[in-house]
């Protein structure tokens, strides 16, 4: 535990503070305040009521998140440009707390509750995930003491947060697209490959406890598993209780997909621009072919390719959007679990 | 009518999308398993996994990609203001393509080194070129005549058949010749007494009753050699004289050999039987008679060691040879035949791509010892560069580092090199690189070294793909909806 040699030499002031984060970052209420934001977006999709009180909340929501944030900004001690995502657990806090201000900002716009229901339930998922990873206050390494590193950092999580955004929104698409589909083959398999997820919910957990070596990888394959569970069960709801399965609900959904996918795009492949700058000032290359910068080419790639489809692809331009923006989520996360925990290179955690 | 089709169908396919998804999916697969699995992607194309981003199956995708934006923004986006960002982030992945291109042709990498000598940290007026390889050949022993040379072979990376086979390379008198390059080798050793130069060496094994040793030491043309076993130093001077053993007795060894240690010297030569001088760290020395094959055993004041010499040498040489290794612990190696003269003479050289450690391989020519060392080639930088200062800062918890901070002068100019802080002199920049052994007492620095041609028209295209970006998501849409609302 680093908390405590970063803290011996703090001022008394940070270390009454760091009391105060323990006890706010540490509790259950940003993930009850999120989960009931969930809920309630859930309600408000579904039945078109509950507009403001939902808004309310999620702004609460985000608002406790940020204090959080803030507080761990403090209470680190680190320089003013270095906000906290300096580790996997800080990246998981900042993708939820700036992928939820991003939905807000989208949802003042279309007021359709769609980006606020999708990014309140990457909030629970993220936050599943955090409390299981190592959230001690460590001092980072020097050579992540740079104002252009911490601009990546952060710009690079907006779009990773997008990214697992437009995942909760592209399942749910394809999830009731193939379910209208005839005949029961379709209805099985979505309902199958749902179940086969089931055994993560618990095993992934369970082998965290049991091995405390893997924790941190066994959190974040959790935090994909849920996610994409979530996911289906948001799905099954919504082809099998809302009477708003229509086509202008889909359209709904597939418009805040592609729109998410442009910030989506446009923040991974700011963020790797300005990782290459950073690269070249610190390693002396600005690009290396690392896993992580490839698995960013992959997702800008993806990601381009349904923005690109999309005007030619006819009736069929949701689902194709759906279709690549599932896979550009599937290389996100291919990106913070495989590359963070499993492969050597230079973002690696392992 | 057929012909026009047919010339026009390479272009048609380029400005069509759905050809391109097809490529595009093809490369994201393609750096999917490259990166995931890099040694099995190799293995299964037959590639060079350090070279996997240079496969021909990358660069035709790339290709492709980029031709495709250029016949597809030419043919299908017709140039207007709400075109603008589609045009200028296509560009932009033109300009880029270009300033890389520039970048891999025109630019070098590698890594510069300076070590630190009693007399302060060595000049660095040279750097080691990254992907590269190239003999390297150093006669000593006798060779006033023979300045150090190098035989450059190639500047590919030795694992995609950089390495010329069969060629033979004269320089100094010596030629060399590649017999063989195994990819992953296993360096076989035999030592035999057929040198045709005199070359004392000695089989010399140490046993504390915890750990127990055994090591050639064999000077190659220096006088003595020696050999740092715990805190005892152990030397072998294989043509002393009987002076020798005597001054031995009355005058302590320099300080910087032996820094308050005990020493154990090995004498051995024409008139002095081999013997071993005990030299205690407090002065006292003292002699003892040794035979071949018999250990001795040695009381210092902390602990108890046996010495044995199990084999004495003359005429030393050693024999390698590099075969294929049935194990992933392989390195690369080349087998090289060289003639010198009437003396031909063969060994193995396991690549070094660090060049740091002096993995050499050593042969004994009729008047002098050659070294040899496969490494990396070395290029002439244009700068001078010595560090005055090097300093260490740890963070306050002591576990990472917060700089490495070097004092430098750069053509007699005062710099500074730390983390996030490179060097820039003209199109060269030095970022820090490895500092060895212990962080706040080095004695090896070790600088990234990059001249970035294409740098400017690199920036320039990702700063028009970020821009183009920008435009064609977020503000072509407003521009529309705002319009549609007019209307």
């Amino acid at each position: 535990m680093n908390t405590l040699a970063v803290l011996a030499q703090a001022p008394l002031w940070r270390q009454e503070l760091q009391s105060v984060y323990e006890a706010l970052g540490g509790s259950v209420w940003p993930l009850v305040l999120f989960g009931v934001s969930a809920a309630m977006g859930l309600a408000r999709v579904v039945s078109n009521r509950l507009k403001r009180s939902t808004l309310c909340v999620f702004a609460a929501s985000i608002l406790f998140l940020a204090g959080v944030f803030v507080l761990r900004w403090i209470v680190s001690g680190r320089a003013w440009y270095l906000p906290p995502v300096m580790n996997q657990y800080e990246a998981m806090l900042a993708s939820a707390l700036l992928g939820c201000i991003v939905a807000m900002v989208l949802e003042l716009r279309w007021r359709n509750g769609v980006a606020l229901l999708a990014s309140s339930l990457y909030a629970v998922m993220i936050l599943l995930a955090c409390r299981l990873v190592d959230g001690s206050l460590a001092d980072h390494p020097g050579i992540l003491d740079s104002p252009l590193m911490a601009m990546h950092v952060a710009i690079i999580i907006i779009g990773h947060a997008v990214a697992g955004m437009t995942l909760l929104l592209s399942y749910p698409y394809l999830f009731a697209v193939i379910w209208r589909s005839p005949g029961w083959p379709a209805k099985a398999s979505v309902i199958a490959f749902q179940v086969a997820v089931i055994p993560g919910l618990i095993g992934w957990p369970a082998l965290a406890f049991a091995n405390p070596e893997l924790r941190d990888v066994c959190a974040t394959f959790a935090g994909a598993t849920y996610l994409i569970a979530v996911a289906g069960m948001g799905a099954l709801a919504f082809v099998t209780v809302s009477p708003r399965t229509d086509s202008a609900m889909l359209a709904g959904m597939d418009r805040a997909n592609i729109i998410l996918a442009r910030i989506g795009c446009f923040a991974i492949t700011l963020g790797t621009i300005l990782g290459a700058a950073w690269g070249d000032v610190a390693w002396g290359r600005w690009w290396g072919w690392d896993p992580k910068e490839t698995w960013a080419l992959i997702t800008i790639v993806l990601l381009l390719i349904a923005l690109h489809v999309r005007p030619i692809a006819g009736e069929r331009r949701g689902l194709i959007t759906a279709v690549f923006c599932l896979l550009a989520a599937g290389a996100m996360l291919v990106n913070w679990i495989v590359v963070n925990y499993l492969l050597a290179g230079l973002h690696s955690y392992a | 009518m057929p012909m026009r089709f047919l010339l026009t169908l390479p272009l048609r396919a380029l400005a069509s999308v759905w050809p391109s998804v097809a490529v595009g999916a093809i490369l994201v697969a393609y750096l999917a398993f490259a990166s995931l699995a890099p040694q099995k992607t190799a293995s299964l194309l037959g590639a060079d996994p350090a070279a996997l981003m240079r496969h021909p199956i990358a660069l035709a995708c790339g290709a492709w990609l980029l031709a495709a934006v250029i016949v597809s923004t030419i043919a299908r986006v017709p140039f207007s203001v709400r075109a603008v960002g589609a045009w200028a982030a296509h560009a932009g992945f033109v300009v880029l393509a270009a300033g890389a291109a520039v970048n891999v042709l025109a630019g070098q990498r590698g890594q510069a080194v300076s070590y630190r000598t009693d007399h302060g940290w060595s000049e660095i007026d040279e750097f080691q070129l990254a992907n590269s390889a190239a003999l390297h050949v150093v006669a000593v022993s006798g060779a006033q005549d023979l300045a150090a040379m190098e035989l450059p072979l190639d500047i590919n990376p030795i694992t995609a058949g950089g390495v010329q086979l069969g060629e033979t390379q004269t320089a100094g008198g010596v030629a060399v010749e590649v017999v063989d390059f195994v990819p992953r080798a296993q360096i076989v050793q035999q030592w035999r007494d057929d040198s045709p130069l005199p070359m004392p060496a000695a089989v010399v094994g140490i046993d504390d009753g915890e750990s127990s040793m055994r090591n050639v030491m064999c000077g190659w043309g220096k006088p003595a050699v020696t050999w740092e076993f715990g805190d005892v130093v152990v030397m072998f001077h294989g043509s002393a004289d009987s002076e020798m053993a005597g001054r031995m007795l009355t005058r302590h060894p320099p300080e910087e050999i032996c820094r308050g240690r005990d020493m154990l010297v090995l004498l051995s030569g024409q008139d002095v039987p081999l013997s071993l001088v005990i030299l205690r760290a407090d002065g006292q020395a003292e002699l003892v008679p040794m035979s071949p094959g018999r250990a001795v055993t040695v009381k210092l004041a902390a602990r108890t060691l046996n010495i044995a010499v199990d084999r004495l040498f003359t005429h030393a040489a050693l024999h390698t040879a590099a075969v294929p290794s049935q194990d992933d612990l392989g390195v690369p190696a080349i087998n090289v035949r060289v003639t010198w003269g009437d003396w031909r003479g063969a060994a193995a050289l396991p690549f070094d791509p660090l060049g740091q450690f002096e993995q050499q391989a050593w042969l004994c020519g009729q008047q002098r010892a050659l070294a040899m060392r496969f490494a990396r080639r070395v290029v002439k930088l244009p700068h001078r560069l010595r560090i005055e200062k090097a300093e260490y800062l740890p963070s306050s918890d002591g576990k990472t580092a917060k700089d490495y901070r070097c004092d430098v002068l750069v053509d007699g100019a005062p710099a500074v090199i730390g983390l996030n802080r490179p060097l820039r002199a003209g199109d060269w920049q030095f970022t820090q690189g490895h500092w060895l052994d212990e962080a706040d007492d080095p004695r090896m620095i070790m600088f990234e070294v990059s001249s970035r041609r294409g740098l400017t028209a690199i920036w320039t295209g990702l700063g028009l793909i970020a821009a183009g970006m920008f435009w064609a998501f977020f503000i072509k849409p407003m521009l529309a909806g705002k319009r549609e609302g007019e209307q």
